[in-house]
């Protein structure tokens, strides 16, 4: 099925990536897709790089975490009604413009409202064995806590359409936005499904992402709240 | 023992339950009653050593001083998580106000965005 790329809104949440950002957003906007990048209060020259792109940029006075961003972005492509469809997608470079169809796909034939990117429904993506083992604990923990049955929950390649963003509202900061995703969608029965996405851990993109330990910190979240 | 170890789960799950529910009328009340509950318990223990060896007895412990290091143990990390919760309410206040922040200016700087196109 064809889509007007231009009801797609790539929501991009961006923090201190001036080295690969100008890169990502330009692939976006080649693609056709409506970008709207929300820089989380930056304090390199990420949005010097990219306001003069042919995309949307708003900003945070200050550095919140991604899940503030990725909220401020929503509630932002919420306001626009020619937006159908919404992609949140990292601004490491990890994630690949061409696999947004991939999940854009089921929300085209509406069989979801969510759709979710997995790094383990194929073998596309190499992930370290320790990474992989706390990984699947998260995986098995939003399970249980949620009830929803995901293989990956900690992947910030995701694609909505107009019910599921009215519906999800975020409302930790941090990296505990990837299982309020989950846990939200859940509780708002939301038709979920997920698609294999490939992930590209870059030297950069390992160097600048999350660190393992904040798996302890999510954890502390969740059961603090 | 077992009246230490039903002591420990029940201090937990009381715990838990303050910290979880912590916005409702009950369990602010229960906050402050926590903190009236141990100031009168410290009166009562320096007032008469009597008094505070037959709570300890009470307790299953056999020292008074190990009741108020428990106690005090205890209020120290109740607390500790009652302050990091509320740094992190109030965090998620500023967040939403940055927000509204943001999607404003960004809506004086992009006006069409909220047009039909």
């Amino acid at each position: 099925m064809v889509i007007d790329k231009q009801k797609v809104c790539v929501i991009v949440p961006i923090y201190n990536e001036e080295q690969v950002i100008n890169k990502v957003i330009s692939e976006l906007i080649n693609y056709n897709y409506k970008v709207l990048a929300v820089d989380d209060g930056s304090s390199d020259s990420s949005f010097e790089n990219i306001k003069d792109l042919k995309c949307t940029v708003i900003r945070h006075p200050q550095n919140f975490g991604q899940g503030a961003a990725l909220q401020t972005g929503m509630s932002f492509a919420k306001l626009n009604p020619n937006l159908e469809f919404f992609v949140t997608f990292d601004s490491d470079g990890q994630h690949q413009v061409a696999n947004i169809e991939n999940v854009l796909n089921p929300l085209i034939r509406d069989e979801a409202d969510i759709v979710f990117g997995t790094r383990f429904q194929d073998d596309l993506t190499k992930v370290t064995f320790l990474k992989r083992i706390i990984l699947k604990l998260a995986i098995k923990y939003t399970q249980l806590s949620t009830g929803v049955a995901l293989t990956d929950t900690h992947n910030g390649f995701r694609a909505m359409n107009k019910i599921a963003i009215n519906k999800i509202e975020l409302n930790f900061p941090g990296m505990t936005h990837a299982s309020e995703f989950v846990s939200k969608a859940g509780e708002n029965n939301l038709r979920i499904k997920e698609v294999p996405v490939h992930v590209l851990y870059t030297k950069y993109s390992k160097r600048k992402g999350q660190s393992l330990w904040n798996a302890i910190n999510i954890l502390t979240d969740l059961f603090l709240r | 023992m077992i009246l230490k170890l039903v002591l420990v789960i029940a201090i937990s799950v009381f715990g838990l339950w303050l910290l979880r529910a912590r916005k409702t009328a009950r369990v602010k009340a229960w906050q402050k009653l926590i903190i009236v509950i141990f100031v009168f318990s410290v009166i009562a223990v320096t007032l008469s050593e009597r008094i505070s060896t037959q709570i300890a007895l009470l307790f299953g412990l056999n020292r008074a001083t190990d009741v108020l290091v428990y106690a005090t143990i205890i209020l120290l990390l109740f607390i500790s998580a009652n302050v990091y919760l509320k740094f992190q309410d109030l965090q998620n206040q500023i967040v939403k106000i940055a927000r509204r922040v943001s999607v404003q200016d960004g809506l004086k700087k992009y006006p069409e965005w909220e047009k039909d196109a």
